[in-house]
């Protein structure tokens, strides 16, 4: 470093020292201290301006903003890389000014065209903020003045291709880069030497198999399929070719593009010619890559398109030979199944034909645990005769199966399967209390027969078992067909049926314990039961983190700020998370910002390797994680657990919780066994915790956010310069019945909708009337009265409430609560809170903000306030139900026996019997009963 | 009814089926996008037609340091298998071949030597399975897993290092028999 060098840094280390500290006024006495002595540069300028904007004041401010502007259109164009990026900063943090903001290095650019570092940074900065017009030109730019790095080239071709397919860009622009993508690639596929000994290829042409698949994603967005289909059919860059070396990757690009082109002639004979039966070794073990559904796919879709008996007849005739050959191949046996199907529906085959070839893939396929699933897409177009005839056959085979090893059973598993789904969910209200005991029996039964392999010498990796299977399907069919004999008028699913199923997949926990299907179905029914601490110690099983807070967390997540907003107990060796659901909420939206960066990071890492498909990808990805639903519920339910449990501040994520850009929703439920009838509900969806959250759940969480927001600031008595939107309660609720909330949480909304309006008017903001305060003021009123009502139990045992939401056995004593007691109870708090925050900022006194009249205020805090003791009160008798003697005899008995109207039969407890042993069952009782214990202490928890 | 294709990022979302399972490690999205970038042809999964992503084999091509080009434990390039696996409900189909077979293509592709892969020693069916494809355990890394699930030692698992040769290798100087009896230090192979 030279002197000069040195004193130069020396000095914009003051100004950079001043600057962190905040003493921004020594910062500018030092800038332009350098600038009068005569360093007159754009850099302390635009330096100047910075720390002028980063001013508290608006003057100071306007005058940044000035400056900066001024600089940006200077003639001649600012150069200096430093100049510019302060510049860049400055409108970064002025926002609104896009246009300069390329501008700046657009003109920079073109002044100094050789300058490879400006251009570079242009394109970064631009590719990084997904600004693809201008990363567009900045790459235009690039592969002009710098023409021997071909990676430019194919960046350009790149961005216009992104650019093309951005919702965000016009239909004229869109059309026009489009075209401009299709020109260049083809250009470069063109380029390719068409003898391919030919050592050197020009750079502009395509050298790698990802920028194949780049011109492959540039014609697939234009619908230009058949040209895909003849590139890879050509020497130069076809499927046989040097480049590509027969990658299948290549070969699903000309499947789909032969669909796609609807060439189903040709798409046939490539079909065919790849799953020609083998008659060399290395055609044997070829085929078991060409045995792809993928083949077989377009196979079956090009015949049932061709359309015509003999090219049916043919495939149907290639089909049967291909499976005399290898007649382990599922695909084939599909294939041929889709075929029989497609021909029943046009009417060229009979009932019987479809019937046999269900049977016969039963056959084929019964100690595969795909099975079931595979056949549920045939068995609805069977009439009830031939089905009755399918599951006899069903039934049969699996007693006479020779699976062996883990695969022992499956074939029972099947046929129960089928029977769940055919002959008693598509049916559900007429199955029998016997016929549903026997089945759940018969599931126990064989479960308790089936071999499991001794895996206490290897715990950590013990892999679930198909009989897995069968304790899931006891539990289902125990929750699903005992509606039509519980005494439970609450709801379609008898909470006592949860406590029982849960008891059953604890049982499979023992012997599989990292079986997810139970454990995610386990969760769910301690959610349900209102067993918060169970339901969070079972997901910690699951080890859940990274991705899965987008794609599996929802399980728990949705609605536990409602549930049990406060810390469990901690669990040994566990982490935060797995007990506490704030730290649980805070892990999962840390992780969508450590996503977003490493996205971006990853993406420009991409533009290196040229992986171009994938970076693409990343960009998918990175939309939908950041207007992930998920991502916007978790920040809005981690402010609600703070409001009724405390801990720190969550105001770090008030920008996704107020968030307002469209929802993405990716929420799966995969993981979920399901043996529903098809149409039917899925068994998930009977077993949620209300209607899944979707959009209106989120606008609404939002108003509420909003509302408490206001309310803070009120009361720190921070200026309110511009009061919140008052929004229409039609827009949060809508008037439609299919709602995505739960009935405590609509009116929860309508009531903090008038707490907002409330708020609104208290804050001086003229937006709201005097009609709509006393308006507010009457429903805030009747809504508190009607709670107190609802919460109240003098002159009875129980409140209505508790009798609302409450487990009961025979008796009028409340056994325990459930979630719905939890939900309702969180919802009013919620809100009562909210009002009492409200009335007592009004009520203070001297205040300028008292505008209502003061009576009615102090009689409103009163009933707010019994609300809150009232509710509590609840929890308190509920608490005292619980640790009643005798209550764990009753939950055992409970368990074996059931109760409701009558005892059980003498299989179904027989079987319960055999299966869950004292001890366990004592124990699976007790945590319940503690976590019931432990999840009203959460209750009467929260304060005011 | 399955099919093999390339992974996309976006199918990072549809790994409930495998990541689930415990014994399948979740890694930051930044691992899983590195790998997509640098070697998006080795990075593959297994669809059902209805149930989505039911298995993924992940990989990367590699060689060690060329400072360690004198030691005789020297790893020259080669396909490496980082992730195999498969959901629950779908093993014993034949998709933890498929997969392996497509990555082993696509390093023979990029002329690799061999593929490789480490397993914990006392996981006998995976050395079973990788045996039965073709792989032999080249060399016992030492104690190279920190934890033994076992616990049958205190210091940590041993892993083998198990190997398949390529085209490339004609004289299968990659791969030695009875590897199991030949320790090397972690310090070696890294």
């Amino acid at each position: 470093m030279s002197t000069n060098d040195a004193v130069f840094h020396r000095r914009n280390k003051q100004i950079e020292d001043a600057i962190d500290v905040g003493n921004l006024k020594q910062a500018l006495q030092l800038i332009e201290k350098r600038i009068k002595k005569g360093e007159d540069t754009s850099f302390l300028k635009a330096w100047k301006a910075h720390v002028l904007h980063r001013h508290a004041d608006d003057t100071h401010q306007q005058r940044g903003i000035t400056e900066t502007l001024a600089l940006c259109k200077a003639e001649p164009a600012v150069t200096d890389l430093d100049t510019l990026d302060i510049l860049y900063e400055t409108l970064q943090r002025v926002g609104g000014h896009e246009d300069t903001m390329r501008n700046i290095w657009e003109r920079a650019a073109k002044a100094v065209p050789q300058v490879l570092d400006i251009q570079t940074r242009w394109f970064e900065y631009a590719f990084e903020k997904d600004d693809w017009k201008s990363a567009q030109k900045a790459a235009m730019s690039l592969q002009n003045n710098f023409p021997k790095k071909r990676s430019y080239y194919i960046w350009a071709i790149f961005l216009c291709y992104l650019l093309a397919v951005d919702e965000g860009t016009s239909e004229m622009d869109r059309k026009l880069f489009g075209t401009l993508a299709y020109r260049m690639v083809s250009k470069a596929a063109e380029s390719v030497p068409s003898d391919p000994k030919e050592l050197l290829s020009p750079p502009r042409a395509i050298q790698s198999a990802e920028e194949l698949l780049l011109l492959v994603k540039i014609y697939e967005s234009q619908g230009r399929h058949s040209e895909i289909v003849k590139i890879l059919d050509s020497e130069n860059l076809g499927i046989k070719s040097k480049m590509v070396q027969s990658d299948w990757s290549f070969i699903g690009v000309k499947l789909s593009s032969l669909e796609k082109a609807e060439m189903w002639a040709e798409g046939l004979s490539y079909a065919r010619e790849l799953l020609a039966i083998p008659s060399t070794e290395e055609e044997k073990k070829a085929i078991q890559e060409r045995d792809d559904w993928a083949v077989w796919h377009l196979l079956v879709t090009a015949t049932q398109k061709i359309n015509s008996t003999g090219t049916t007849s043919e495939t149907q005739k290639f089909i049967t030979e291909f499976i005399k050959a290898q007649p382990k191949s599922r695909n084939a046996q599909l294939a041929h199944l889709d075929l029989t199907h497609s021909s029943f529906q046009s009417g060229s085959v009979m009932q019987e034909d479809l019937l046999s070839a269900c049977q016969g893939y039963f056959d084929h396929s019964k100690n595969k645990l795909y099975c079931f699933d595979d056949l549920l897409g045939y068995i609805p177009s069977l009439n009830e005769d031939s089905v009755v005839k399918l599951l006899n056959h069903a039934s049969r085979g699996s007693e006479q199966s020779e699976g062996s090893g883990p695969f022992k059973g499956v074939a029972v598993i099947n046929a129960l399967k089928l029977e769940y789904c055919f002959l008693m969910s598509s049916n559900a209200a007429k199955v029998s209390r016997e016929k549903a005991e026997d089945f759940v029996s018969r599931c126990l039964k064989a479960y308790r027969e089936a071999e499991r392999p001794d895996q206490s010498g290897a715990p950590s990796t013990i892999e679930s078992q198909p009989s897995d299977d069968l304790c899931v399907l006891a539990a289902m069919g125990l929750i699903r067909f005992s509606s039509s004999w519980s005494l439970s008028t609450q709801e379609d699913i008898p909470d006592i049926m949860l406590i029982r199923a849960a008891a059953i997949l604890e049982r499979l926990i023992v012997d599989s314990p990292h079986n997810y299907q139970g454990l995610l179905l386990l969760v769910r029914l301690y959610l349900r039961l209102g067993a918060g601490s169970l339901a969070l110690k079972t997901f910690s099983k699951l080890s859940v983190k990274q991705l899965q807070f987008e794609t599996v967390a929802h399980n728990l997540f949705t609605r536990l700020s409602t549930i049990h907003p406060h810390s469990a107990p901690p669990l040994e060796g566990a982490e935060y998370k797995d007990f506490n659901p704030q730290s649980a909420f805070v892990q999962a939206l840390n992780f969508y910002r450590s996503a977003n960066l490493t996205s971006t990071r990853q993406r420009s890492k991409g533009l290196d390797y040229g992986s171009y498909v994938n970076i693409e990808g990343t960009i998918e990805l990175q939309k939908r994680l950041r207007q992930s639903v998920c991502r916007r519920m978790w920040a809005l339910s981690v402010k609600q657990t703070q409001r009724l449990a405390g801990g720190d501040p969550m105001g770090r994520f008030d920008d996704i919780a107020r968030d307002s850009s469209p929802l993405i929703d990716q929420r799966a439920f995969d993981a979920f066994m399901n043996c529903e009838a098809p149409c039917q509900p899925t068994f998930e969806e009977l077993v949620r915790l209300g209607p899944l959250p979707q959009d209106r759940w989120v606008r609404s969480a939002q108003m509420t956010d909003k509302l408490l927001g206001l309310l803070k600031d009120l009361a720190n008595q921070k200026p309110i310069s511009v009061a919140p939107e008052v929004p229409s309660l039609d827009d949060l609720v809508g008037t439609s019945t299919e709602s995505d909330m739960t009935i405590p949480e609509i009116e929860g909304t309508k009531i903090n909708l008038n707490l907002l309006k409330l708020a609104v008017h208290l804050s001086g903001s003229k937006s709201v009337t005097t009609e709509q305060v006393d308006e507010s003021l009457d429903q805030v009123e009747e809504w508190l009265n009607s709670k107190l009502k609802a919460v109240e139990a003098e002159g009875t045992s129980v409140s209505r409430l508790v009798s609302e939401t409450a487990i009961f056995l025979q008796s009028d004593t409340p056994y325990a609560p459930t979630w719905r007691f939890f939900h309702t109870i969180y919802s009013i708090l919620d809100s009562v809170k909210a009002a009492t925050v409200l009335f007592s900022i009004a009520s203070k006194k001297g205040s300028k903000n008292a505008k209502f009249p003061k009576n009615r205020v102090t009689s409103l805090l009163e009933t707010a306030r019994k609300v809150h003791q009232s509710a509590q009160g609840n929890a308190r008798a509920l608490k005292k139900h619980i640790s009643e003697s005798g209550k764990l005899g009753s939950l055992i008995d409970l368990v074996t026996a059931g109760t409701g109207i009558g005892e059980d039969g003498s299989q179904l407890r027989g079987e319960l019997e055999k299966i869950l042993d004292t001890s366990s069952l004592e124990l699976f009782c007790g945590e319940l009963m503690e976590s019931w214990d432990e999840a009203l202490g959460g209750v009467l928890a929260v304060r005011l | 009814m399955s099919s093999i294709r390339r992974m996309s990022p976006t199918d990072l979302l549809s790994l409930n089926l495998t990541n689930l399972d415990p014994l399948t490690e979740n890694y930051d999205l930044g691992f899983y996008l590195n790998y997509m970038m640098r070697w998006p042809s080795l990075f593959s999964s297994v669809k059902d037609r209805k149930e989505g992503i039911v298995g993924y084999i992940m990989g990367k091509l590699e060689e060690q340091h060329p400072s360690m080009r004198h030691s005789e434990h020297y790893t020259p390039w080669h396909g490496h298998i980082t992730v195999l696996t498969v959901a629950p409900a779908w093993r014993r189909l034949g998709h933890a071949r498929r997969l392996t077979e497509r990555l082993e293509q696509g390093s023979d592709i990029n002329n690799a030597w061999f593929v490789d892969l480490y397993v914990r020693a006392g996981n006998k069916i995976a050395v079973d399975m990788y045996k039965g494809m073709g792989y032999s355990v080249f060399r016992r890394v030492v104690n190279y897993y920190s934890d033994d699930p076992t616990g049958m030692s205190e210091s940590g698992e041993d892993a083998f290092d198990m190997r398949k040769p390529c085209s490339r290798d004609r004289k299968l100087e990659h791969i030695r028999e009875n590897g199991e009896n030949f320790p090397v230090s972690p310090t070696d192979v890294s």
